[in-house]
């Protein structure tokens, strides 16, 4: 589970969190993360549908649960 | 009395610049179908119209309509012509531009191609780019083979048995957007 919860910039709501997507980047350290880069947590209201994301808390994505990388 | 409730967005892409394009009339007929369904909002954005630029790539060069339109967007429909067997550049430029915005959205794919092949070959190297941006693909295709005898010169379909196609695809597009709205709103990341 995330940190906290997202609340919708558009309404307020507690948003619903639904991804993590690695993001590659270049950036000083992105290529020693054990998942290729930082990662993007993905959330979205479920009053309104408002989309946001953030970057996910270091240490807070689980390498095994990003099964591509197992492939 | 309960809120009615909120009506998908599923705009339709446009994914060339070049000049004739016979991909222009697919689109307009894609969101001209589209715009009949009830509960469905559509647009036709087309990537000329986009004011992005090319000394730089990805995110740096995101345009805020753009991205406001794929942050809003339940699924998205891509018309792509074959060009050389593969999909157009500027259309990558234009997808490479978000990426978050795209995150469990349903995308359909319109192929388009002078010859007989029907833009497959454009697809098949579409779709792995699609799932890494994070859209979930549907298995439905339209492709439009020798897109040049297809339209007459009001730009109406001469043959009919389009519309069945369109219509299967567009089925499962909806069900898609549905589904993945519930999903996106209601379903947390376990």
């Amino acid at each position: 589970m995330a940190s906290e919860p997202m609340r919708c910039p558009r309404d307020g709501a507690v948003m619903n969190w639904h991804a993590e997507k690695v993001v590659y980047g270049t950036a000083p350290g992105d290529a020693a993360s054990v998942l290729g880069g930082p990662v993007e947590e993905a959330w979205t209201c479920p009053v309104c549908g408002e989309c946001a994301s953030r970057p996910a808390p270091a240490g807070h994505a689980r390498p095994e649960a990003d099964s591509r990388k197992r492939r | 009395m309960a809120d009615a409730p909120r009506a998908l967005y599923i705009p339709v892409l446009l994914g060339t610049v070049r000049k004739g394009r016979m991909s222009l009339p697919v689109a307009r007929l894609m969101t001209s179908e589209l715009a009949k369904r009830p509960g469905i909002e559509t647009e036709l954005i087309d990537i000329a119209r986009l004011p992005l630029r090319v000394d730089d790539a990805g995110e740096a060069i995101k345009d805020p309509t753009f991205a406001g339109q794929m942050q809003r967007a339940d699924a998205l429909v891509v018309v792509s012509p074959e060009y050389n067997h593969g999909y157009s550049g500027l259309l990558k430029h234009v997808l490479d531009s978000c990426l978050s915005e795209y995150i469990h959205k349903a995308v359909g794919v319109v192929g388009v191609s002078a010859g007989p092949f029907g833009g497959t070959r454009g697809i098949q190297d579409l779709l792995p780019v699609l799932r890494e941006l994070g859209l979930v693909t549907i298995f439905w295709d339209v492709n439009f083979s020798t897109v040049q005898n297809v339209f007459d010169e009001s730009g109406t379909l001469r043959d009919a048995a389009y519309a069945e196609r369109i219509d299967k695809f567009l089925r499962e597009l909806v069900w898609m957007a549905r589904t993945l709205r519930h999903g996106r709103e209601q379903i947390a990341l376990g």
